[in-house]
């Protein structure tokens, strides 16, 4: 075998390893990914762009070729958006409506950036997701599509579920070791190298641009970590060799397991010390919790007993949700919890969930340890008694 | 190696979508690592971020800020942040600061335009016609030793920039 063929077969191996609960955590992923667009966009508004003069209209290179849009138009297209976003969060027509969810979100994405500058934040949530988990089956479970498929097909419709490939997250999650490796290079081959001062610095200056620009709170903490050189030395390498090392997550499992319980903190601290948000990230790490096992935990039963009938009725008052998107504040205020829930709530309540998450991890972690010593206690008495060694269960 | 969970169909077919799958996984990957990684080539762009310079923690710290004369005679003071939601996903929001900045550039040849500009998103924001819009230049002493390093009450300097007489908010 030649090596560009093993190198193809390995690669292949990985990307089409099958995956448990597929379906049903792509099905869940979905939904969070729809509920965290459109809580991202409630906060916007798109015929902003049309306050600022004509020749501040600068689309990114690749779409130079787009004219400033009138604002119905811009306004038309965030109620599409929406009304697509909402389909897909219901799973109706989820291929299709997916990749409308894709093109209407990098056209959103590029009107915005036309007129506030490129981010390169929105483009994870509106670009970077979607762009592979069209071509997953993200509808095969917690959809109408699955509902309908089980009535239409009886039992043989479930067994679709168990076919479902996992590769797309597994391209993603390439990308994002990808992103945080550039990060991270970028920074070694800059300022971050030469200057050790450079966290310490930023910590007092970025805290204070930020709480007057985007209105964070400022860290208390800031001036004894920037005075402080055992803290904020770590704090600058260990950020550094984080993202650097970021890339073992695609092809360690232990790394994966690691990382994604460290990466939200990463992010809070960058917010909570920092003022840097990046919040759409989140629709990115979302992808690769398994919510199945969150929702088997919260014992949430997802499963569908009232027929089909409130399908029409559904997708009506969808309809009517994107409609009013630009003329009632509910349907935004639902989404955003009235402003409640901004760019620093955000990061408070992902916190909480993850150190919640390490407390789950700690519990099993206990409940394995005793019941495994139980276990060796129990086997150390049976084995004082009289009666021959229980069978290892190799015959069988 | 275990591959069954791409979908089923006939052998050929299932080779044909997997090779696909890798070309457009190895495919994408490779325009991002191989991109100029600049912001231009979004969305191929790298994650360049907070690489470059030097961070200075300044003693004085300037800000605009906006004050709007409504109908009723009372004022309204708008932060740069206020004026826009589309750049809330960043921590510096350019957006306001930018229209401010380029209004009252004496160098700026198109000044008018953002001054027009900014009359608009006030009366649009507001949902008023302003009689009169000013923009102040606000400067604080920051001293990182205290917390908080600054209050926003406590301006050192305020210094009005710029007075724009109230119109219809024609479109820039």
């Amino acid at each position: 075998m030649t090596f560009p063929r093993r190198l193809y077969d390995k690669f292949a191996e990985w990307l089409f390893a099958p995956k448990e609960n597929a379906a049903q955590r792509l099905g869940l992923a979905r939904i969070v990914f729809c509920v965290v667009y459109l809580w991202r966009i409630s906060t916007y508004r798109l015929t902003e762009v049309v306050d600022l003069p004509v020749a501040d209209w600068r689309p990114p290179y690749l779409f130079k070729w787009v004219p400033r849009p009138s604002e119905l138009s811009l306004s038309i297209l965030e109620s599409l958006l929406v009304f697509a976003l909402l389909l897909l969060m219901l799973g109706y027509r989820t291929r299709l409506v997916g990749f409308a969810v894709l093109g209407l979100g990098v056209a959103f994405n590029v009107c915005k950036l036309s007129g506030v500058g490129i981010g390169l934040s929105a483009f994870l949530l509106m670009f970077w997701v979607p762009v592979f988990l069209v071509w997953s089956r993200w509808g095969a479970a917690y959809s109408i599509d699955a509902l309908l498929n089980r009535q239409r097909h009886g039992s043989r419709g479930k067994v679709d579920e168990d076919t479902v490939s996992f590769w797309p997250a597994r391209g993603l999650l390439l990308v994002l070791a990808i992103l945080f490796f550039t990060a991270g290079y970028s920074k070694l081959t800059h300022s971050w190298s030469e200057n050790p001062r450079y966290v310490a610095d930023l910590l007092l200056e970025k805290s204070v641009a930020s709480y007057l620009r985007n209105g964070a709170p400022i860290s208390p903490l800031n001036p004894f970590i920037a005075s402080q050189p055992f803290l904020y030395v770590p704090m600058q390498f260990g950020a550094l060799l984080f993202e650097l090392s970021f890339p073992v997550v695609v092809v360690s499992r232990r790394a994966r397991w690691a990382y994604f319980r460290v990466v939200p903190l990463f992010h809070a601290v960058n917010m909570f010390f920092l003022g840097i948000p990046v919040i759409e990230i989140l629709a990115v790490y979302a992808v690769f919790v398994d919510w199945e096992s969150v929702r088997r935990f919260l014992r949430l039963d997802l499963s569908w007993r009232w027929g089909t009938g409130w399908i029409p009725p559904a997708v009506l008052a969808v309809a009517f949700t994107s409609a009013a998107w630009n003329t009632l504040p509910v349907p935004r205020g639902c989404f955003n919890m009235f402003g409640w829930l901004d760019h620093y709530t955000i990061w408070v309540l992902v916190s909480l969930a993850t150190f919640a998450w390490w407390a789950v991890d700690l519990r099993r972690w206990i409940r394995q340890r005793v019941t495994a010593r139980r276990r060796s206690s129990v086997g150390t008495s049976k084995d004082l008694g009289s009666r021959p060694p229980a069978s290892t269960g190799s015959e069988g | 190696m275990s591959r069954s969970d791409v979908p089923d169909g006939s052998a050929a077919g299932r080779r044909r979508r997997e090779l696909g799958a890798v070309a457009f996984v190895l495919g994408v990957a490779a325009a991002l690592v191989f991109s100029d990684g600049k912001r231009s080539a979004w969305p191929f762009s790298h994650w360049w971020l907070y690489h470059t310079g030097t961070p200075k923690p300044l003693d004085t710290i300037v800000l605009h800020q906006v004050r709007v004369l409504d109908e009723a005679g009372s004022w309204r003071r708008l932060w740069p942040r206020d004026l826009f939601t589309l750049d809330d996903d960043s921590s510096s929001q350019d957006m306001g600061h930018g229209l401010l900045a380029r209004a009252v550039d004496p160098k700026n040849a198109r000044r008018v335009q953002y001054q027009r500009a900014l009359l608009r998103r006030v009366s649009r924001l507001l949902d008023m016609k302003p009689k009169q819009v000013e923009i102040w230049h606000l400067t604080w002493q920051v001293d990182y030793t205290k917390y908080p390093p600054l209050e926003l009450e406590n301006t050192i300097a305020e210094e009005l920039a710029l007075v724009l007489p109230g119109q219809s908010g024609e479109p820039p």
